[in-house]
């Protein structure tokens, strides 16, 4: 797939990942990081990148394992000449699942390691114009809008405790995987990783909170492309401010799109955001 | 070509206008404790003490507070002394020596205690750690007692990841035993040390009750209170 440099697409996009006190504390650094774009494809189609990883916390290189699986993720959805299948592309994620894995497993043996010290989950979701398909392993959540109220149709997968996930540097990581499909234009969409799942999803139901995500998109849907680095500055106020602090004291991960104003100005440029771990 | 409009948006309100509000992951801790008659004395006021020491070590750490439940089982007659309650409320109640050492029954009941507890978080949809099931004992199991099959639940439930079963016995306890119930190697009490156990049960499961996903929770080292019996 070659993309088209020109993007003219509607989808806002903005996307943060901060360090949680626990963390700092510790003396760890941020272990999550995130990846998202908006661009069109060769043969003019708008499409939505948006993914997270979430490197874990017994992994020595869990954080260098999370910007690892965005710089493969990315890599991978540029350079794959199948294109992106209108019908929706639950396979190709799945191939890209195996891409990014067998890069942090290259990597994890470049560096005298094994690929567990770099274990992330790992979740996203492609959108285009007539199909969304989300995959995800390990916990965290995508949760998107087509038309008909938001959604989640992936659960968190979280082992029998509280404190256990599953990773993409899993052995049995391509057995677990889980892909859906969902029919129609994605107008409003949302990935996180585990910091921001207990203050956006109702866990019982595994329902998202309604009101956690209406302010943002409200605000996304109104925005031009120009807003988008004020809007950056703000989601990391967000992310790292008391509301969000005395709720959880892990790394958090917010990537939001939804569609916006028509804006020719946006044309201009590609519209790729990148914000890693560090 | 018409301009659209560029409305850029000035003071940006970007916020959540609410936050699920999920019931803090639980971390159940079953303390079997043995109060038959050769606890009676200066050993059953020692342990007493250590429980109030454990309510005052988890009432100083909010988080641990929220998340942290005690459950006692007491043998004596095995019988639930204290069904799994959050640590906010635990009152330690004040055990008194009775009976004999049916330890066996005592772990068999606590277990399905555990159990229990884990249907109903997960009837809730609340998330929990893996419970801790402690065996505080000085005695032999009675002779009559099911601690056979009680061995076998333990090693069954430690096999699946179901518990973490730790024995500890104190003075003549017979450490023998415990280590044929126990699969962790049993820890003998220094003397009555019951407030230093407690202290590092507690430190413990503020460890374990903060942990995030991906965390495999390494203990420190009983130090001040214990000794391995090899």
């Amino acid at each position: 797939m070659l993309l088209n440099p020109i993007n003219c697409t509607h989808w806002r996009i903005v996307g943060a990942s901060t360090i949680g006190s626990s963390h700092r504390a510790t003396g760890l650094p941020c272990q999550d990081s995130n990846w998202s774009m908006a661009c069109r494809t060769a043969d003019g189609r708008p499409v939505l990148f948006a993914f997270a990883a979430d490197g874990a916390g017994t992994a020595s290189q869990g954080g260098a394992g999370a910007e690892m699986a965005m710089e493969a993720t990315a890599e991978f959805l540029y350079t794959s000449p199948d294109g992106i299948p209108d019908e929706g592309a639950e396979a190709l994620l799945v191939e890209c699942a195996g891409y990014v894995a067998d890069r942090i497993r290259g990597g994890a043996t470049a560096a005298g390691l094994a690929p567990r010290d770099f274990a992330c989950t790992w979740l996203g979701v492609l959108a285009t114009e007539t199909v969304a398909t989300v995959v995800q392993i390990g916990d965290g959540g995508v949760v998107l809008d087509m038309g008909r109220g938001l959604e989640m149709p992936v659960k968190p997968m979280n082992g029998e405790y509280a404190n256990q996930t599953y990773f993409i540097t899993d052995d049995d990581a391509l057995e677990r995987v889980q892909t859906a499909n969902l029919p129609g234009r994605a107008e409003r969409v949302a990935v996180f990783t585990d910091g921001i799942q207990r203050i956006a999803v109702d866990l019982a139901t595994n329902l998202p909170h309604e009101p956690f995500f209406r302010g943002f998109f409200d605000v996304l849907s109104r925005a031009v492309v120009s807003d988008e680095d004020r809007l950056h500055d703000a989601l990391l106020g967000f992310l790292g401010g008391q509301a969000v602090e005395q709720r959880t004291d892990d790394d958090k991960t917010l990537v939001l799109a939804a569609l916006g104003v028509p804006d020719m100005i946006s044309c201009q440029t590609g519209d790729e955001r990148w914000s890693c771990a560090s | 070509m018409t301009m659209t409009t560029t409305t850029t948006i000035d003071q940006i309100p970007f916020d959540a206008a609410g936050f699920a509000d999920n019931p803090e992951p639980r971390c159940p801790c079953l303390l079997l404790l043995d109060v038959s008659k050769s606890m009676d004395g200066a050993p059953i006021d020692e342990l007493n003490a250590g429980l109030v020491s454990l309510r005052d070590e988890l009432q100083a750490d909010q988080l641990a507070l929220k998340r942290v439940e005690i459950g006692i089982v007491t043998f004596g007659p095995p019988k639930t002394e204290l069904p799994f309650e959050s640590a906010t409320v635990f009152t330690p109640p004040k055990l008194a020596a009775e009976g004999d050492t049916p330890m066996g029954a005592a772990i068999l009941h606590g277990l399905e205690m555990v159990r229990q507890r884990k249907d109903e978080y997960r009837a809730n949809g609340i998330s929990y750690y893996r419970p801790w099931v402690f065996l505080i004992t000085d005695g032999t199991p009675t002779t009559s007692d099911a601690w056979q099959a009680a061995a076998d639940a333990v090693r069954t439930g430690e096999d699946s990841k179901a518990f973490a079963f730790f024995a500890i016995g104190v003075s003549e306890a017979d450490m023998e035993k415990l280590k044929e119930v126990s699969v962790r190697e049993p820890l003998r009490l220094d003397g009555l040390k019951f407030r230093d156990l407690f202290k590092w049960l507690s430190a413990s499961l503020k460890t374990v009750s903060s942990s995030t996903p991906g965390t495999e929770v390494k203990l420190t080292a009983p130090t001040g209170w214990a000794t391995v019996c090899s």
